[in-house]
Formats: C-alpha cells, structure tokens, sequence
C-alpha cells in the first residue's frame, strides 16, 4: 500500500533539493513525463517491481530509459528510489511533489469535470471566479465525462462542488424516495 | 393500499416546488488503497469519526462508507458495500451525516440488511423517522428496575431463570446446542403480548437466515418481528454495524412506551467482525487479538437495554445477546466480558442436548440477577421448591447408576429428580403460556406455595414410568384444555395460584391419571 507518510518525506527532500538547484521546472516536468510514460507501458513498473530481477539490471533498464530523457538530478532520484525499495511509492511521491511545488508558486489546481469540452469563455469565466475566491493562480484541469449528463463539477483542494445534472438527479431521487443510502 | 393518483401527483409537485438544488462544497477525499471491507482516504478535511462519506465509483454508483479511523495523513474508513468496485483514485465524499437507519411501524414484519435497507423483495420502507445508529445509553434516571416478565413460553427458563422485560439475558452454549431455537421459540411467543421483536443475524449462513425467516412467517410471528441480517457473506463493516442497527430499531418502541426484544444471534461473531475491521485497520490488537475496546463494542450495546422509568414512558427494550463458546469455555475473552455486562446467562450444554435434554439449559451454571423481580406470583408459587429439587438431584444423580444399591429414601428422590427434569423437556415451537407451565411444574412437583403456606402433595407422575411422562404432559395438556379451561384461565387473571384452583387443578390431574393408559414395553 502507498505509504503517504513515506512519499511525503521523500517529496519534500526532493523539492528542497530542486528549488535550491533551481530545477523546480525541470523536475516537474520529468516526473510528469515519467508518470506518463510509466502509465502507458505497464511493463516498466512489472520490470522495476519484479523480484527476481536483480537491482543493478534494473539500474541499467532505468538509466537506458530515462538517461538522454531526463535531468541528472531526476534519475539520480529514481536511482535511489530503486536501491531504497521505494520505486512503487512514486505515484505518490509525485503527487506530493505537485502539491508542494503548486504551493511554492502560489497556484491552485481546479479540476473540472464537464459533459462536453468546456468552452474557453466559460473556463476563463471559471478561472476568475476561482481566483477571487482563494486569491490564487488557477489552473484548470479539465476532464470530459459525459456520464455527468450536463453541467460542472469543481474540485478544488479538498473540496468539491457538484453542479452536475448526475449529482442533481440522484439528490432528487434521495428526496424523493426518502432513502439515504 | 390506496392512494389516490391526484394525490401523488400532488405530493411530487410539492416535493419538487421544495427541492432547489443549492451548490455547496463538500469536503472530499481520494482513495488511497482499499480492500478487504476498508479503505484509506487522504485528504476528507475535518472529516469526523463516525461520518458517513459516499465513494463515487465509476461503475456502480455511490457506495456508503464510515469513517473508523482519523490518522495523521489518511482515513481509515469501513465500506458499507462490496470493495470490488472502489478503485484508487475514486473519489470520496464527506456527508456531514452520522450512521442511521430507519425506524418505525414501517420496519414491522421486514428483513432488512444493517443499513435498514429492505432485503425481502416487499418494497421501500416508508418511514420518515431515521435514528442514529450509535446513539447512547439512557442513564440512570430515567430507568426503573424491571418489573413486568418476559415470557419465554420455555418452561425451563421461565421458571428457574426469569426474564424481566428491559434484561439484558446472555444465551451462551457451543455451537449446535439449540441457541437459535430458543430465540424462535421466545418470538413466537411475544404474539399477542405487545412486545416487537428484532432478530439480528451476524455472520450466519443466508440458508440459515431464509429458515428462520421462514420459521417465523409460518407461526405468523412476522406480523410484530424485524429481521436485521448481515450474513456471513455480507463485509465485516455490515456485520459489526449490525446490532446496533437492530438495537435502534428496538429503541424506537422503547421510547415510544412500547416494548420491545432484541435478539443478537449472535455477538462472538459480531467481536470477530469488529476485530478484523480493527485488525486491518491496524488498530493495535490485545487478547485474543481483539482490540482493547472491545469490551466497550458490547457494553455500549448492551447498556441500551433498559425499563424505562415511567416519566419517559415506561417502555422497554430487553436484549438476549448469544455468545458462542468453543467446547464449553466460558472464560475465554468475549464470553467473559459478555458475562459481566449481563444480567445473567442461561448456559446451553452440549452434553444436556445430545442426551435429549432439549433445551439443553444447564440449571445449575444459569442464573437470572434481576429477572425473579418481575416474575409472576403464580409462577414463584409453583417454582420455588424446583430449583432446591433440581440441585439436589443434580448431587444425587452421581449416584444413580448404583440405584439399586440405594436406600428408598433416596431412591424415590432420584426418581422424582429424573421425573422433574423429563417436564424441563420442550419441544421446539411449542411455547406455554404462564398459565400453563405453571400447571405442568405443579404436575411435575405436587407443589406449591398456598395462602396457608406450603402444600406437598405427591406428584401424579411419581408410579409413571419415565418414558410416558411426555405422553401425559401433552395429553393433560388437551384435557384440561377441553375440560377445564376455567384452570388455566383463573392463573391468567389473577397471576396467582389460588387454593381453590390449585384444589381444581388437582382434582383435574387426578382424573385425567385415572384414564390414562400407557403402553408398557
Ligand atoms: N427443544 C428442542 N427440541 C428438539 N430439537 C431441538 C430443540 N432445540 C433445538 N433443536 C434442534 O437442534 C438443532 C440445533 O439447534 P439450533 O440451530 O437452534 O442451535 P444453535 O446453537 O443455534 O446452533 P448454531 O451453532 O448452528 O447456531 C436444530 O436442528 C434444532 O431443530
Ligand atoms: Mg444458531
């Protein structure tokens, strides 16, 4: 299981590292890269979770991977991942990183949920709005998922506002039907 | 039912004009890791223990969950459905509400799982009243010791171990000694007396459940009974919420100045739940494994048994918690710990049920601390001498296989001994009422406690071989039930056995052994 307490600790010692090097950028980026890459090739993570595998073979897979990919600093990080026997927690770690990194440059993530492409004009209207309420800089995550039917869900943090017509219907049919669960 | 279509129509149209939709933020999490009945949330701010959350899954709708435990960067919540639908990443909602389930004349006559949702196929449960399912113990002042008796029907236990409505009565036996059946028997019985019955089945087999269910149904107990079940094949959260759900249930006739019995069939197997919710949950375990609050689990259902003082209504809630012991042990964990928050225990013995003592309640381990209160006269008139009877036999009966050896003294109380304890015998379905039991243990005893004092007359079973005596239990039964109803109808009346009627019951006793023939082998 993905220890929280584990990736957060090595999230920090990451970041504190990268802001001092001034790679904040240049880290994010990687890691985002890796995430992406490691989601899309499921034999990487077999590979690297293998237990017959031998560490230093999969030192070699990782630098060939990553090498010409990525900064020195960031495989330099997996490197140590890997040797500590912490590679599984770097979905984790990664969105730690994200965390502290945003709140470094003072900017917040909305992520929103809409039936069909959200509009420019309205994300920009969303944007603002969001913006005046945690006077932060936002940036919108938008996913398409028409199961929603029509209208938007925001989440922000740790909270959520659903204006969707989904989360409309079934707050009647609770209503109406008397039920809670 | 009736209802009018305009009617409807008029309902949702008001339902409808209320219902704007208001957007508010809610506190919301992701999961972490799930499986095995729990999962681990992060983020879920503020989040209290004890708070329903919703999981969004992204197949089966929302699934509810409770929040058990807050750790420093996650939540420990139980699912209160299958797991195999929640993945990672799902989102997790905070709903501000605390665990409750539905309760009410609605419930009456329904099976529901342990969130009060119908499971017998009979439709909604229409009911506007939710309880909190955790809710605490009424306190002292607003109790009275028990009074009124809950009968039974089981002549054993309604003579030698009373229960008084508001009790808290543990049913402790090995597996297979007739446990289940004395809480049908007990249902059965409640027809007519006013008292609502909850049976909640924990971590039993859903065949099990169905038969029960059935049993019910066919003796017409089902019209005053809620079924709660959360089987073996239900989560642990379900079977751990289980008797708390059914207790809020009771509660609402409790508090209604009604009366109401809670059966929890049975609390070994609701601790086993509680632990593996713990266990996974990585609370620390103790002994047996169990988490150090587990005492509490049972004491803070058990406490809500309670009489109801009569400024609050005087209803009560009497609770016969089951406890399964594994070859006979009694001080193992759970057992004891059920043992000291009750009040009192009737003890099943393998040993008793495969000899056909049936119900196999050991006289001797069984006791009743406040039950004897609200025993009726007429029954503390005829039992007094039985429970002396029975220990006494209980000594001699070591001696019994050398009877022959015995002085007839002796040997006459052994036999009157076995007689005594040939009457504790009952078949399943088959509950007494008072009036009834108290004919068969003076039947069985010649003996009773008249206005002038004792009376010992001898017992008409005394020159009747052991085996005939269930023939004449059940044939003086129909006699004096064509014969003589007035018998059995002055002991209801007057809860008391008065001279005459003893004389009548006597006279009635002797008749009916002049006619009697049994075949002899
Ligand atoms: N008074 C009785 N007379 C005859 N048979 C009985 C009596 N009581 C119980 N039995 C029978 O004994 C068997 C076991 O009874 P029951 O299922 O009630 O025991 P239990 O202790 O609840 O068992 P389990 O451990 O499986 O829950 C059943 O087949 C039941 O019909
Ligand atoms: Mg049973």
């Amino acid at each position: 299981m993905p220890d929280v307490r584990v990736a957060r600790r090595y999230a920090a010692a990451l970041f504190n590292v990268v802001v001092r090097e001034n790679l904040l950028d240049t880290v994010e980026r990687d890691l985002q890269n890796i995430i992406g890459v490691w989601g899309e090739h499921s034999q990487i993570d077999e590979t690297m979770a293998h237990p017959r595998i031998p560490t230093p073979v999969k030192q070699r897979i990782l630098r060939q991977l990553l090498e010409a990919q990525v900064s020195p600093i960031t495989l330099n990080f997996l490197l140590f991942l890997l040797d500590k026997q912490r590679l599984d927690l770097l979905l984790a770690i990664e969105r730690e990183f994200q965390r502290l990194s945003d709140e470094h440059r003072k900017l917040v993530r909305a992520y929103v949920t809409t039936a069909v492409p959200l509009p420019e004009d309205q994300a920009d209207l969303l944007r603002q709005h969001i913006n005046r309420e945690t006077g932060l800089n936002v940036v919108l995550v938008p996913t398409v998922d028409p199961r929603i039917i029509g209208g938007v869900i925001v989440r922000v943090g740790d909270r959520l506002w659903d204006g969707s017509i989904r989360g409309y219907l079934s707050d009647l049919r609770q209503t109406l039907a008397g039920t809670r669960y | 039912m009736a209802i009018r279509p305009e009617e409807v129509s008029e309902i949702i149209a008001r339902e409808l004009a209320g219902f704007e939709k208001q957007i508010e933020g809610v506190g919301v999490g992701s999961v972490l890791q799930v499986g095995d009945g729990i999962a681990r949330v992060y983020g879920l701010q503020d989040v209290m223990a004890g708070e329903l959350v919703e999981f969004e899954t992204h197949h089966s709708g929302n699934i509810t969950g409770m929040v058990f435990n807050l750790e420093e960067d996650n939540v420990g919540c139980i699912v209160m459905g299958s797991v195999t639908h929640i993945q990672e990443g799902d989102t997790v909602k905070r709903t501000g509400r605390i665990i409750e389930v539905p309760v009410g004349p609605a419930l009456v006559g329904r099976v529901v799982d342990a969130l009060g949702i119908p499971i017998d196929g009979k439709g909604p449960i229409l009911s506007d009243e939710y309880k909190y399912v955790l809710s605490k113990a009424p306190g002292v002042v607003d109790r009275q010791p028990v009074k009124e008796p809950l009968q039974t029907g089981l002549k054993v236990i309604d003579s030698l171990i009373p229960i008084g409505r508001g009790q808290r009565e543990l049913v402790i036996g090995d597996r297979s000694t007739g446990k289940t059946a004395i809480a049908i028997d007990t249902i059965i019985n409640q027809r007519g007396q006013g008292v609502f019955c909850i049976y909640v089945a924990i971590g039993q087999k859903l065949s099990t459940v169905r038969q029960v269910m059935k049993t019910l149904e066919d003796a017409g107990a089902m019209e005053y009974t809620t079924i709660v079940a959360a089987t073996a094949s239900d989560p642990a959260p379900l079977q751990y919420i289980a008797p708390y759900s059914g207790c809020t249930m009771g509660e609402y006739f409790r508090d209604s100045g009604q009366h109401a019995l809670c059966i929890y069939d049975d609390l070994s197997k609701h601790a086993v739940a509680y632990r593996q919710v713990s266990l996974l949950l990585r609370r620390p375990p103790g002994r047996e494994a169990y988490p150090g609050d587990v005492f509490y689990l049972h004491s803070a259902l058990l406490e809500r048994a309670a009489k109801m003082s009569d400024e609050r209504g005087a209803g009560s809630l009497t609770a016969l918690p089951f406890i399964e012991t594994q070859a006979g042990d009694i001080s193992q964990y759970i057992p004891t710990n059920v043992i000291s928050i009750t009040d009192g225990q009737i003890f099943l013995e393998t040993d008793l049920f495969n000899a056909g003592q049936r119900p196999a309640v050991s006289a001797g381990l069984s006791v009743s601390r406040v039950g004897s209160n609200a025993q009726t006269k007429a029954m503390k008139q005829v039992a007094g001498r039985l429970k002396l009877d029975l220990a006494r036999f209980r000594e001699l009966a070591a001696f019994a296989q050398f009877a022959s050896d015995l002085d007839p003294a002796t040997q006459r109380q052994l036999a009157r001994g076995q007689r005594l304890v040939e009457v504790m015998k009952q078949p399943q379905y088959s509950p007494l009422t008072m009036a009834e039991q108290v004919m068969m243990i003076y039947m069985a005893t010649g003996y009773y406690k008249g206005s002038q004092g004792d009376v010992n007359r001898p017992s008409v079973l005394e020159d009747l071989p052991l085996e005939a005596i269930r023939e004449f239990e059940q044939g003086f039964l129909q006699f004096t039930r064509d014969r003589y109803p007035d018998i059995a109808m002055d002991i209801t009346a007057k809860k008391a056995l008065t001279d005459e009627t003893a004389d009548k019951l006597q006279a009635a006793l002797e008749e009916f052994r002049g006619q009697f023939t049994y075949e002899a082998d």
